[in-house]
């Protein structure tokens, strides 16, 4: 009732509906043009990171006295999920997760309110705080500063103090991380023997560095009627100025700064480098984006300010993008966009086949463009951004979107092509009846359709995060299909159908006559029928076991990055000779490569604090059309082949944004993640090998990997407390001395500008560079005097841990694989049980299975709760439909025949099960049931009117082949460029498109010949079969 | 006593309604009328407003009348000369009896 009343108001208010059409499409447009455009959703969860530095550190103390205490503090953070730690050398970093939907804002709060109770107890130079507010999917721009003659320090000093702080302030932009170059700093070296001689201590120059270094302001003067403003100027300049500040007087001559130190421009300690192409060094800026901020909008940002600085920059000095976010999110619409617009095409066809009038067939083909737009209003409205999966979605809709349109476009020129009131009736009526007619079965279709959807909003974490806006945006569309559809469509048929051929178009009067004859057949001997298809059902279910489990194909981002890792106890010198070795081995054997960014050791920030043996080597690649290999695969076996030539190179390939998802969400890279729980270092360093090699042991296995936490050397100073004691000397004291002649003591800072310089003391180069001239250090005594190290404190080499990383408070080590060629449910299952036969766990220790199959086993899980509770809806809203059950049963029966296309489809493609698989044929159960619904709607209307049975199901047939038909081909026809599509994005789409053209096969042809031989057995009850 | 008693039917749109009822009231002669809203079927298809032609019928106002005595010819020679070509549609039939109680 309702429904007519809109349709009535529709046709009748004709102008006002042009007029409501006109808005929506401008508003429409607007809303296209400003939704945020990026490449994914933003899969991350709540996240607070707090990263704190203490230089010179080793990774137990700073477990020790920094991880653990904030750990303490941070859990019981309230809705916190996770709290996960690394603590390596010189650097502590923790994340705390915190529930799904809990705002950023408040996280850090609680975060940022725990951890200020606690920074008092931390030791002493400590630094650091809360991370930026950014996301794994922040790196969105990363470039070079080259050229220009300038030496590493020089530019660092520009990115530093010029270029950062210019981008920081483009709107969404959460910070600039620096990587790479020397970090300048005026370093004041002691000489031990003058400084012993003059009687000085340690703490005395570092004393007198920091009170000398300091303008100020000391008030007013009056000078007759002016006024004059005081400025007192001591404030370290240059060498000059910290060479001449005294320290101490003896015997009435004052000892300079210069007297007892050494005096020099050096660099503070080195986190880690950035080489390029081979040839050398360089410096790397990397723009993160403010979370929830519109990449392609931050990135035009940045360019833009970037092309404003180029002019302010010193001669020749060129900034170099080697990946741009705005890249990938352009490809990524492209690839919709192109799908999208074949699609149409397409579907524009079809119609005109079908309907063999190509005024009937655009007016069902307006709907997309309208349905479209409403979309994105809809999507902006939500506040959803535009992305390959909300996209994909609307592309994944087009077939569907239509099918509401193309019901009532065709049920009107059969209206009026068949008109028997021959001119009695206005043409207006004609229309209202028509749509009125399919009004209620396309209503009730497409709400079923949106209800198959519904699971999909509640599944949880990163698959959550990806398909709620497929669904959502599907659900927009069509419910945007099914209001245009009843109103709009009918007004823009009642202006663009004029005259309707009687005659049915050339291709439907001969499937006509084919469908006439199978139907016949069918019903003339259903057994025929009914076995083959039952057979097929139980194959299915065979081929289902056949077919490969896996939560999400890979996407191709289209950057490589390959994850290097050497030696824990490599130097960073070497390191960089080795990965520039390796990089010229590349560019010379593998041509698709342009351009090589490697950054090796951690960021200035601490987001990403990689050890000085980790790269992570990023290749810029050729355009696809240069390349010689076939595709990405080949692409990755070349390098692997160049890789293996490295002996003790441990290497992994992944892509910028998947390599940052991965670590966000179980703290790991790798398709499968098994970490081992337990307290001590040395028995998780053995499991995890022991894991590893029965990993490596299991087909299907690729890129096993173990961070090697074992092999750092460390030279460990054992104090002797008594002779220690002896000398006046603590422990404290020791130590302080120790960490300011190797890693280096800030003693303040020296303004050049705007340009703040650390000033350090810090001992002698040539000490660092040999452990033999370290045992010789000498200390000061508070008296000025100075002793051999080796008086007070013996030394000796040890092995030790790279790091410490701890979950909910508990160490544990993991070890990653990749799974190739091989499903990774059952590669799980497998490994599971390989390793509880192979390796035995000692009290206290346990095992935890992650990485990318934990999110499918949770989908799973969801799912199955989900799905049947969505099928259990339909059922009652077929029931509402129907006021039957056996005819709502004989509805849902087309499911499961819906379901074998798909599976075979898949069986067929080699494709496997993933998560986008699984949103296909939650679509398939959609569809199946609509054709059903318009199937069995219109055999009841011929019931009522009195027919037999079996007259009923072959004239019902007959006349809703078109529709059915249609729906069905159009639908199959939206999604076949999305088969053939290519780029970002078309790997998650191709199985969902497969499943559903699989499934659209068997399932219209068993609606077709299956559903008339169930209607005319199961609709009625034996009382109720008034016609027979 | 055999006075003799007609009844008018008028088919009116909705838009006249008002101004034929003032002219039935106005004239000496109509002793009772009533008016319904009601739809009209088989009226022309041009004569059918968007809304009508949606619905397939038309919206009319049927006004019965009580006429005594030969008024009726008197009323539609006047509605001609007022609302010619208006699409209105009538009928008179003759009465055996009419009255008040």
């Amino acid at each position: 009732m309702m429904l007519s009343r809109l349709i009535q108001f529709a046709l009748a208010q004709r102008l006002l509906i042009l007029l409501a059409l006109l808005v929506l499409v401008t508003a429409g447009w607007q809303a296209f043009q400003n939704l945020p455009i990026d490449a994914y959703p933003d899969v991350s969860t709540t996240q607070v990171k707090l990263i704190l530095k203490v230089p010179g550190l080793t990774p137990e103390e700073v477990e020790n006295r920094i991880t653990q205490p904030i750990e303490t503090e941070m859990l019981g953070l309230p809705r916190q999920s996770m709290l996960r730690s690394v603590s390596k050398y010189g650097l502590a970093d923790i994340t705390v997760d915190f529930a799904e939907g809990t705002d950023i804002y408040w996280a850090r709060q609680q975060v940022a309110e725990r951890l200020s109770g606690i920074l008092g107890s931390l030791p002493a130079g400590t630094t650091g705080g809360l991370a930026p507010i950014t996301t794994p999917l922040g790196e969105m721009f990363m470039f070079t500063v080259e050229g220009g003659g300038l030496s590493l320090m020089e530019r660092r000093s520009l990115l530093d103090w010029v270029i950062r702080p210019a981008l920081r302030s483009v709107p969404g932009v959460a910070d600039v991380n620096v990587l790479g170059g020397e970090l300048k700093s005026f370093e004041v070296v002691p000489d031990l023997t003058r400084m012993a001689a003059t009687g000085i201590s340690m703490d005395a120059l570092t004393t007198a560095l920091d009170i000398n270094n300091r303008n100020d302001g000391a008030g007013r003067l009056e000078e007759g009627g002016e006024v004059l403003l005081v400025r007192a100027e001591g404030r370290i300049r240059d060498l000059a100025d910290l060479a001449a500040i005294v320290v101490a007087n003896r015997e009435g001559v004052p000892v300079r700064v210069g007297d007892i130190a050494g005096l020099r421009i050096g660099s503070i300690t080195r986190l880690g480098a950035v080489t390029e192409n081979g040839r050398g060094e360089t410096v790397e800026g990397l723009v993160l984006g403010l979370r929830g901020a519109n990449a392609r909008q931050v990135v035009q940002g940045v360019e833009a300010r970037l092309a404003e600085l180029r002019s302010t920059l010193p001669k020749g000095v060129q900034i170099r993008a080697f990946y741009n976010r705005a890249d990938l999110v352009n490809k990524a619409v492209h690839t919709v966009s192109k799908a999208l617009t074949e699609a149409v095409a397409l579907v524009l066809l079809l119609l005109l086949v079908f309907l063999g009038n190509l005024r009937a067939a655009l007016s069902a083909a307006l709907i997309l463009p309208l349905a479209a737009l409403m979309t994105f209003l809809l999507m902006q409205y939500f506040g959803l951004s535009a992305n390959l999966m909300s996209l994909g979605g609307l592309a994944i809709a087009i077939g569907m979107l239509v099918d509401a349109a193309v019901v009532v476009v065709e049920n009107i020129v059969q209206h009026l092509a068949h008109d028997p009131y021959a001119g009695r009736l206005p043409r207006l009526h004609l229309i209202y009846r028509a749509v009125r007619e399919v009004a209620t079965p396309i209503s009730v279709g497409v709400l079923i359709i949106i209800t198959v959807f519904l699971p999909l909003l509640t599944l949880q974490g990163l698959e959550g995060k990806l398909f709620i806006p497929v669904a959502l945006t599907i659900i927009f569309a069509l419910a945007a299909s099914l209001l245009l559809s009843l109103t709009a469509i009918p007004v823009l048929s009642a202006y663009l159908l004029k005259k309707v051929k009687q005659e049915d178009p050339w291709l439907l009067r001969h499937v006509d006559v084919l469908y006439q004859r199978l139907l016949n057949g069918a019903l003339g001997r259903p057994a025929w029928v009914v076995f083959p298809a039952m057979l097929l059902l139980l194959a299915a279910v065979f081929a289902y076991t056949q077919v490969g489990k896996t939560f999400m194909p890979q996407m191709d981002e289209g950057t490589v990055v390959i994850g290097l890792e050497t030696l824990p106890s490599i130097s960073l010198a070497a390191n960089e000779t080795l990965n520039l070795r390796i990089q010229r081995a590349i560019l010379a054997q593998v041509p698709e490569v342009e351009r090589i960014v490697a950054r090796t050791g951690a960021d200035e920030i601490g987001l990403d604090p990689m050890g000085l043996n980790e790269t992570d080597t990023f290749l810029v690649l050729q355009p696809r059309e240069r390349w010689r290999v076939r595709d990405k695969a080949a692409l990755i076996d070349a390098l692997r082949k160049v890789l293996e030539e490295f002996p003790g190179v441990q290497f992994s390939f992944t892509q910028p944004i998947e390599m940052r998802v991965a670590e966000m969400l179980s703290g790991v890279r790798g398709d499968v993640a098994v970490k081992i729980f337990g307290p001590d270092l040395a028995t998780l360093e053995r499991l995890s090998g022991q894991v590893e090699t029965v990993l490596q042991g299991i087909p299907g296995a690729k890129d096993v990997y173990t961070a090697r936490n074992e092999g750092v050397q460390y030279e460990e100073v054992v104090i002797d407390r008594l002779a220690a004691g002896r000398f006046g000397l603590s422990v404290d004291a020791i130590e302080d001395a120790l960490r300011a002649y190797v890693q280096g003591r800030v003693a303040g800072v020296v303004m050049e500008g705007v340009r703040r310089t650390p000033l350090q003391v810090r001992g002698p180069e040539d000490l660092r560079a040999s452990p033999a001239d370290f045992s010789r250090l000498r200390l000061v005594l508070p008296d000025g005097q100075a002793i051999a190290l080796a008086a007070v404190a013996h030394l000796r080499r040890a092995d030790g841990p790279v790091k410490v990383e701890r979950e909910m408070g508990s160490r544990y080590r993991v070890v990653m694989t990749q799974v190739k060629g091989r499903d990774l449910v059952g590669f799980v299952d497998e490994a599971k049980q390989r390793i509880a036969q192979q390796v035995p766990l000692p009290t206290g220790y346990r095992l935890n299975f992650g990485g990318q199959f934990e999110n499918q086993q949770r989908a799973a899980k969801r799912l199955a709760v989900v799905v049947p509770v969505a099928l259990g809806i339909i059922f009652f809203l077929l029931y509402l439909t129907f006021r039957s059950l056996r005819q709502a049963l004989l509805i849902m029966s087309n499911i499961p025949f819906a379901l074998v296309g798909g599976i075979f489809a898949l069986w067929l493609t080699g494709e496997y099960l993933s998560v986008p698989a699984s949103v296909g044929f939650i679509a398939l159960l959609g569809i199946a049931v609509l054709n059903g619904v318009v199937m069995v709607s219109y055999f009841n209307q011929l019931h009522a009117q009195g027919l037999v049975l079996a007259e009923v199901v072959r004239q019902g047939a007959r006349r809703r082949l078109r529709p059915v038909l249609m729906t069905a081909s159009i639908t199959a026809f939206g999604l076949i460029p999305l088969l053939f599509a290519s780029g970002p994005g078309a790997e998650i789409q191709r199985p969902l498109a497969i499943v559903v053209i699989g499934g659209l096969l068997t399932a219209t042809s068993l609606t077709l010949l299956i559903l008339p031989i169930l209607y005319r057995r199961f609709a009625f009850g034996k009382g109720e079969k008034r016609h027979v | 006593m055999s006075e003799e008693f007609c009844l008018l039917t008028l088919l009116l749109p909705e838009s006249l309604g008002e101004e034929v009822l003032d002219i039935l009231l106005l004239t000496e002669g109509v002793q009772q009328f009533t008016s319904t809203a009601l739809f009209a079927h088989g009226v022309g298809l041009d004569r059918l407003d968007a809304q009508e032609q949606v619905l397939g019928r038309a919206r009319r106002v049927q006004v019965q009348a009580l006429l005594s005595g030969a008024v009726g010819q008197e009323i539609l020679a006047r509605l001609r000369a007022r609302f010619a070509g208006a699409g209105l549609h009538y009928w008179i039939q003759a009465l055996p009896a009419a009255g008040a109680i």
